[in-house]
């Protein structure tokens, strides 16, 4: 993260727009990481979470309710998408856009006990934070269901 | 057009996966519009029909596998049906498939007697149609 990121596109719907953050100097995004985890790619639940992905974006909008809600003290832009125990962290701006991080299984009673889901957390919040400060910054717009404007961050931004 | 990368994770996910979580989405939406158009909360809707909210929020976030009977509680609440189940009945069956002269039909050469009596069209009652037992000879 301290190199920077990158907004990466994912799925673009009717209803609404997935981006996942892309750290510099990596090839995946933090979802393609999550997906391809092969103890996430093993949970029974991945697939319905997926499919409600694209179920939002092409018919819904990610409306709050599909969300655990204000999973982060850092913004009130992040959320969970969860299905048993699994998770799957985000930034959400409106019902239009969407910010996939990354995530996995939570076992204990919050996420922050959990050092990996605790840091997930955080990176997701972190680059919610700067998308929200370039949107006030109008560096940033929204344009139909996507973001316009300079998607990537550098370390300088951070 | 390109495939999204979304579309390429769920390209491997089995049809009835997808179908179900389809209908989780819509059938969430449909009770949150309602819910919306009666200005109920969740919580006066969940105490209104015996459930706790947590299992309500489950059902809005297209997150649960409900019951025909849950279903059936939920319409009953809300004064309306939230699914809708397309009926094949005796008259849409035998008009498709029985009276018109569809010769490429590959049911064409079955030997279907016509029914004793046509049913209505809201009828399901299958033991009514004993021309079904062709059609599961014949599949």
């Amino acid at each position: 993260m301290k190199n920077g990121f990158t907004l990466k596109l994912i799925h673009s719907g009717h209803k609404g727009t997935i981006y996942s953050i892309q750290m510099a100097g990596e090839k995946l995004s933090e979802f393609e990481k999550f997906k391809t985890n092969p103890v996430i790619h093993e949970h029974k639940s991945t697939d319905e979470l997926l499919v409600i992905l694209k179920e939002m974006a092409n018919k819904h909008g990610f409306q709050k309710r599909f969300f655990k809600m204000n999973e982060s003290k850092l913004t009130d832009a992040v959320v969970a998408l969860s299905r048993k125990n699994l998770r799957l962290y985000c930034g959400r701006f409106g019902n239009i856009l969407l910010i996939l991080g990354n995530g996995g299984i939570k076992k204990t009673q919050t996420y922050n006990q959990d050092a990996l889901l605790n840091a997930y957390v955080k990176e997701i919040a972190f680059a919610s934070n700067r998308v929200e400060q370039r949107i006030k910054d109008k560096e940033i717009k929204y344009s139909g269901n996507l973001f316009k404007g300079n998607l990537e961050f550098t370390g300088e931004d951070l | 057009m390109s495939q999204s990368i979304l579309e390429k994770a769920i390209a491997e996910i089995p049809i009835s996966t997808i179908k179900f979580v389809e209908k989780q989405g819509e059938i969430a939406s449909q009770i949150a519009t309602i819910l919306k158009s009666k200005k109920s909360s969740q919580r006066d809707f969940a105490k209104q029909i015996g459930m706790k909210e947590s299992q309500l929020s489950k059902i809005l976030a297209a997150d649960a596998n409900l019951t025909l009977k849950t279903i059936t509680k939920i319409e009953a609440a809300l004064e309306q049906d939230i699914i809708q189940i397309p009926m094949f009945t005796s008259q849409s069956l035998y008009d498709e498939l029985i009276y018109h002269d569809n010769s490429d039909s590959p049911l064409a050469n079955i030997p279907f007697s016509k029914p004793d009596k046509i049913m209505p069209h809201n009828t399901t009652e299958l033991s009514d149609f004993p021309q079904m037992k062709v059609f599961k000879g014949a599949a």
